[in-house]
């Protein structure tokens, strides 16, 4: 017997502001996973490795691996084409509502320009976490409402306008298989500390070899890229062409540093909690202030687009040396200190 | 300028970049303003106060500006000391 369900005329699905915010990818993981402390345990099993992927004019780093949508136990992904959506249900606002009421976030590609002023075209990947069918908005999140990640509501009319502008060459995501993700927390899901998978990407984080390159087939095919260490020799030769004026400034990557650095801060205390490292070592205090080096240069670099000062691109060079030196040893301390059992 | 206008105008400063009828106080922690701003925004901010008045502000308050500890009579101090002005 079918049991028909009555939706609720508003639903919102859990989301607290992430402590990652480089890439929306990655900070609508953690919007959502950060609402379950049970997660916990596989965040600080992950994100150690970061990579920096080799693009003329410009280079793009995360951490290893992206999108977390595929490979993270705790987030149940659905994969639709927008064809097979148009089949289960015409209406889009219809089906997104519907997706929530059942408890997924919805996530794809939307032309922004029908609700964000100044924009003619936009497409740009929103992930939606709740609706009111009332007041017949949406709650979403994503980087363009304000310029950082923000949440905010987005109308039915203009999100099904914003969902029919997308053409097939434009919906950009998962490398250009487009389509819609429909995520839920998985809450059967079970995970261990695996303090190994640690052990082995802090030592691929030094040596720059990308422990889980051995798997590649799991992930997506990339350009060519360096990881660990060799992403910040990357990055002075980087600025070495902006300082010469062939390379436009790109704050993002400082940001995913400063991210990486957040979460190590947060790991070596998980560690201390958890036993595998003696308590008061030290190393948080330590990679605190790595973090505030990321930082400054990321502003640094914001700067000098205001400024133009090539003296400040020179701090940087240094300050990014001084970060090389300091991680690795940090990274060495880290691994000769950890309790493995 | 006295230490007194320094906060003032390093207040008005940052409610003029906030424009969303933000009220900051001398002791509010910046950080809870940065919050609404872009990261751009707030390098801005700081660009647009060295130029107020003619200073250059230390490089470390770059990568500090997310410290709790930093307020608006924090930074209006340093704007201050930087310009060779003692508190009254």
């Amino acid at each position: 017997m079918r049991i028909l369900e009555v939706k609720l005329s508003k639903k919102i699905l859990p989301m607290q502001y992430p402590t990652v915010t480089s890439w929306q990818w990655q900070a609508n993981a953690f919007a959502v996973l950060e609402c379950y402390p049970e997660t916990e345990p596989w965040i600080m099993s992950h994100f150690i490795q970061l990579q920096l992927t080799l693009n003329q004019g410009s280079s793009y780093v995360d951490f290893y691996r992206t999108p977390t949508f595929e490979f993270c136990p705790w987030l149940f992904h659905q994969h639709l084409k927008r064809d097979t959506v148009q089949y289960f249900n015409p209406d889009i606002c219809s089906f997104i509502t519907d997706a929530i009421h059942q408890g997924s976030y919805v996530y794809g590609v939307f032309n922004q320009a029908h609700f964000l002023e100044g924009h003619d075209w936009l497409p740009h990947d929103l992930f939606i976490y709740g609706y009111d069918l009332e007041r017949k908005v949406f709650h979403a999140a994503d980087f363009t409402f304000t310029g950082k990640y923000s949440f905010a509501e987005v109308s039915f009319d203009q999100l099904e306008k914003a969902y029919r502008a997308i053409q097939p060459w434009d919906d950009w995501l998962y490398l250009g298989r487009g389509g819609l993700s429909l995520l839920s927390f998985n809450a059967s899901a079970g995970y261990d500390f695996n303090l190994g998978n640690v052990i082995e990407q802090l030592e691929g984080f030094l040596t720059g070899r990308n422990c889980f390159e051995k798997m590649r087939e799991m992930s997506y095919r990339t350009r060519p890229y360096v990881s660990g260490l060799a992403v910040y020799e990357k990055l002075i030769e980087d600025l070495v062409r902006i300082k010469a004026g062939g390379h436009e400034p790109d704050y993002r990557p400082f940001h995913v540093i400063c991210d990486h650095k957040a979460l190590m801060v947060r790991r070596i205390l998980y560690l201390e909690r958890q036993g595998y490292l003696e308590g008061d070592s030290g190393l948080a205090e330590r990679y605190q202030r790595l973090e505030n080096d990321a930082l400054l240069c990321r502003n640094l670099l914001i700067k000098y687009t205001l400024s133009n000062q090539t003296a400040i691109i020179d701090k940087m060079m240094a300050n990014i040396r001084n970060i090389i030196n300091n991680e690795r040893e940090l990274i060495e301390i880290l691994l000769s200190k950890l309790v493995v059992g | 300028m006295g230490d007194l206008n320094v906060i003032g105008e390093v207040i008005r400063m940052i409610e003029s970049k906030a424009a969303d009828g933000a009220s900051v106080k001398p002791d509010t922690p910046l950080r809870e303003v940065w919050l609404k701003l872009e990261s751009v925004q707030v390098v801005e901010l700081i660009v647009e106060l060295e130029g107020r008045f003619g200073i250059t502000l230390p490089d470390e308050l770059l990568g500090h500006i997310d410290d709790d500890g930093i307020t608006a009579a924090t930074l209006a101090e340093t704007i201050a000391r930087e310009s060779n002005e003692q508190p009254t």
